[in-house]
């Protein structure tokens, strides 16, 4: 009995030793990070382009952090699996994730889950692409209003294929159709490449998508760029207007940010914020993403912090206005 | 002129001591992945896509697609000899293959599926070479309505694969076609019939279902089974190695099965798997003893392993072609290549003919590797039937675990495993053969997603599909098949009221 009551002390003093010990450390701020290897979670599966994209960056991540940054693949619920795994996170900085917009948030507005975006802290942006509509090169859709007179006439009935349901690209048609006062089709498929598949063999009309999807298929002239959703024209297809040109004011486009646990303490996630700047901008991680036509594109933890809370107004009020499906 | 001298400077190229390496290297990834159940090529390629990182581009592109089609030759040898499918593509294998080897046959079965996947292989290597661009532009002929059409047909031709029952099979299948709509609606985004498990969002993974269902319901099976379970075949070892007079009737099946894999390898989706399901069946009707496929015939092992590498050689050719993947492996190649700058489209011959006529080459050359590392593997494969099964079982039943787990490193997929293990040992129980639930099952996403993609691509008019002659076609002989086995159905019945 007194043996074992001993037995208790030791261990009740070992563990206030250790919570002083910890508190002691915060004090001092001298945390020491990273010890272990870190993990970025992608919830998309490997090969695809968040995968390539964390793959690309992870080694540069490494020789800067010095330690190892391992890619994990959770896929599943078109992301959500790997979304909730990153908010639940134990937020020490071990545990990263890639988030992307449209996705994360609109994930949210169409079923229940157990994340909200204030899970997330952001790290740096690496990824942006705006959405574009593309036809077959003979189409006789040359123009932004050709586009908008062809889905008139048809009357509803013009086929635009999509990535997938209420998936970024389907928004993008869905708040095009609002802003032009049109109706078209939406076809969904599982990913672009199917959609292109039937856009090549004539099936459907047009093809709305984000601009890494069709780079090289433009130049090899299996599709044309009618229009572009981006802010201004894109210098790959300097003949493409905006919508904004034409006076709507519809700019959608597709962000993969690196992101941490929102409790993540601030001098782990500003180490980290320093670390992505510098990998970001090194001459190695520029080549390397170039030949894999990676659309990188960063911006700051702030910057994009603040394009996301634009994105969750605008996609909340589409969601309002245009009734779409919800599951909770 | 121009072509004899690419293809050599293919070969030349593929000759180089890295590349034969490479090749080697992947084929046998590919081998090992195929008879591993659980992991399949898809998931094998993107473990590999960072080491491929490292190397040029063409040796990254003779890793991936050695693994793809490697893994083809590997799935038969545990459908044979345990009657576990070592993926998807293999489970119409387990039906003959696993009978044969049941009777001491299973050196035969290993090595006419060796020879066959080298046969089918090769013969599709040149098909690919000759024909790819204009079979990439029929290819694309096909739209949602004509991809409906052809799942159509495929479930009313393979529902009744394995004989039996009509309506057991049927009802069998229809589970198939239930399961298969668990998920994400294609249409509204909302999750549907996942019993509120975010693991089931994006459909019920098959490989543990398949597994599941073949492999640990024959666990079960032996488990109760009141004869000796220490029963083990006597056979010599040198028994086990197949006479050419055993494997002269594969010849033709060999060649149908080319010939019928290669087509259904221009389809999206899982074509390696259907295409195997197609050869079965063409098999089962071109033969003068239909009742005997079941029971171990030869031909039910050589179609279907012939077709399903003609059709997975096949399916590269829209992706060499139009830059377009058909198929979840094939899109982890077009990355494997896009990380290196190269983007395959109609100009890719031209624009990096080198790239293009070296993997042509080293297909050649890793479909002889394959056959030449699987063929001495067969007395040694064969010779684990020997062992008795107190101690085989307990293994594979852990390697099922561990396969299933590998999947999604989840114990989500452990579990649906072990349900499906029950499910399936209580389905034989009653009656009931699992080929059809798989075919319900692989064919319900293509049949539900053509179905409402063609209704939007013809404003919502089902009786429109009929305006496009090759669904009109396809309709009609489903129509045909349909009233064929209604009419076989009523005969029986009348025949089997009068005796």
């Amino acid at each position: 009995m007194k043996r074992k009551m001993t037995a208790g002390f030791v261990i009740l003093l070992a563990l206030t030793a250790l919570v002083f010990g910890e508190a002691f450390v915060w004090a001092q701020q001298t945390v020491k990070y990273p010890t272990k290897a870190v993990e970025i979670l992608v919830g998309y599966g490997a090969g695809g382009a968040s995968d390539i994209t964390a793959r690309i960056l992870a080694p540069h991540l490494e020789k800067i952090l010095g330690q190892p940054v391992v890619v994990v693949n959770k896929p599943g619920g078109g992301g959500e699996i790997a979304y909730t795994m990153l908010a639940k996170a134990n937020p020490d900085g071990y545990t990263l994730g890639l988030i992307n917009s449209p996705a994360t948030i609109s994930i949210p507005l169409s079923r229940k889950v157990s994340y909200t975006m204030n899970d997330f802290a952001y790290i740096g942006n690496v990824i942006y692409h705006e959405n574009l509509i593309v036809v077959k090169p003979d189409s006789k859709i040359k123009t932004f209003e050709d586009f908008i007179a062809e889905a008139k006439a048809k009357a509803g009935k013009l086929n635009v294929g999509n990535s997938g349901p209420y998936a970024d690209d389907h928004l993008a048609s869905l708040a095009l159709q609002h802003a032009a006062g049109i109706k078209v089709k939406d076809t969904p498929f599982q990913g672009t490449a199917p959609s292109l598949v039937s856009l090549l063999g004539g099936h459907i009309d047009a093809v709305v998508c984000n601009v890494a999807d069709i780079v090289e298929k433009v130049k090899q002239e299996q599709v044309r760029v009618v229009f572009t959703m981006g802010e201004k024209r894109n210098e790959l297809f300097p003949n493409a207007p905006t919508m904004k040109e034409k006076g709507m004011n519809v700019v959608m486009g597709n962000y993969t940010t690196l992101g941490a646990p929102a409790k993540t303490p601030p001098e782990i996630l500003n180490k980290l914020i320093e670390a992505m700047k510098q990998a970001m901008s090194s001459p190695e991680f520029i080549k390397k993403s170039g030949d894999a036509k990676l659309p990188v594109k960063y911006f700051s933890a702030e910057e994009i912090a603040k394009i996301y809370k634009q994105d969750t107004t605008a996609l909340e009020n589409l969601w309002k206005t245009l009734n779409l499906p919800t599951q909770k | 002129m121009d072509f004899t001298q690419n293809l050599l400077n293919g070969f030349a190229l593929a000759f180089s001591l890295e590349n034969l390496g490479i090749c080697f290297l992947g084929t046998l990834i590919g081998t090992v992945t195929g008879v591993l159940p659980g992991i399949g090529p898809t998931a094998a390629m993107a473990l590999l896509i960072p080491v491929s990182f490292g190397l040029p581009p063409t040796a990254s592109l003779i890793l991936l697609a050695g693994i793809y089609y490697g893994a083809m030759y590997g799935g038969s040898t545990t459908s044979i000899l345990l009657n576990i499918p070592g993926e998807a593509a293999s489970v119409v294998t387990c039906i003959d293959g696993y009978q044969m080897a049941k009777k001491g046959k299973a050196g035969t079965a290993l090595a006419v599926a060796a020879i066959g996947s080298w046969a089918a292989g090769t013969a599709a290597v040149i098909g690919v070479m000759l024909f790819a661009p204009p079979l990439a532009r029929f290819a694309l002929l096909f739209g949602p309505p004509e991809y409906f059409s052809i799942a159509l047909l495929g479930l009313l031709v393979l529902s009744n694969l394995s004989g039996g029952s009509f309506s057991r099979s049927s009802l069998a299948m229809v589970l198939g076609l239930m399961l298969s709509t668990m998920g994400i609606d294609l249409m509204s985004g909302l999750t549907r019939f996942t019993l509120g498990f975010v693991e089931l969002s994006d459909g019920i993974e098959f490989a543990p279902v398949i597994m599941g269902l073949f492999g640990l319901s024959e666990v079960f099976q032996v488990i109760t089974s009141v004869e000796k379970p220490s029963e083990v075949l006597k056979v010599k070892f040198r028994e086990l190695y197949p006479k050419f007079r055993e494997l002269k009737p594969a010849f033709g099946a060999m060649i149908r099965g080319t010939l019928i894999g290669f087509p259904v390898g221009l389809l999206p989706g899982p074509s390696g798997t259907l295409s195997s399901f197609a050869a079965y069946r063409l098999e089962k009707t071109f033969s003068k003893k239909p009742e005997e496929f079941g029971t171990g015939v030869i031909q039910g092992v050589a179609g279907p392993e012939s077709a399903n590498n003609s059709a997975t050689t096949a399916s590269l050719i829209p992706l060499f072609a139009l830059g377009l993947p058909f198929a979840p492996p094939v899109a982890i190649l077009l990355s494997g290549l896009m990380i290196h700058g190269i983007s395959p489209g109609p100009f890719f011959i031209r624009d990096h003919g080198n790239v293009f006529w070296t993997v042509i080459a080293s297909m050649y050359l890793g479909n002889l590797m394959l056959m030449i590392l699987n063929l001495p593997l067969v007395g040694v494969f064969a010779s684990l039937i020997k062992t008795p099964p107190r101690i085989l079982m307990p293994i594979i039943t852990a390697l099922m675990f561990v396969g299933a787990y590998s999947i999604n490193a989840r114990m989500f997929d452990v579990v649906i495993l072990l349900s499906f293990g029950l499910f399936g040992f209580l389905m034989k129980k009653c009656g009931f053969e699992p080929a059809p639930l798989i075919i319900g099952l692989i064919l319900g996403k293509i049949f539900e997603e053509s179905l409402r993609q063609g209704l939007n691509v013809v404003d919502g008019n089902l009786w429109l599909f009929f305006s496009r002659p090759i669904t009109a076609i396809l309709m009609c002989l489903s129509l045909a098949v349909f009233l064929w086995g209604l009419y076989k159905w009523h005969a029986g019945r009348k025949l089997s009221r009068n005796s």
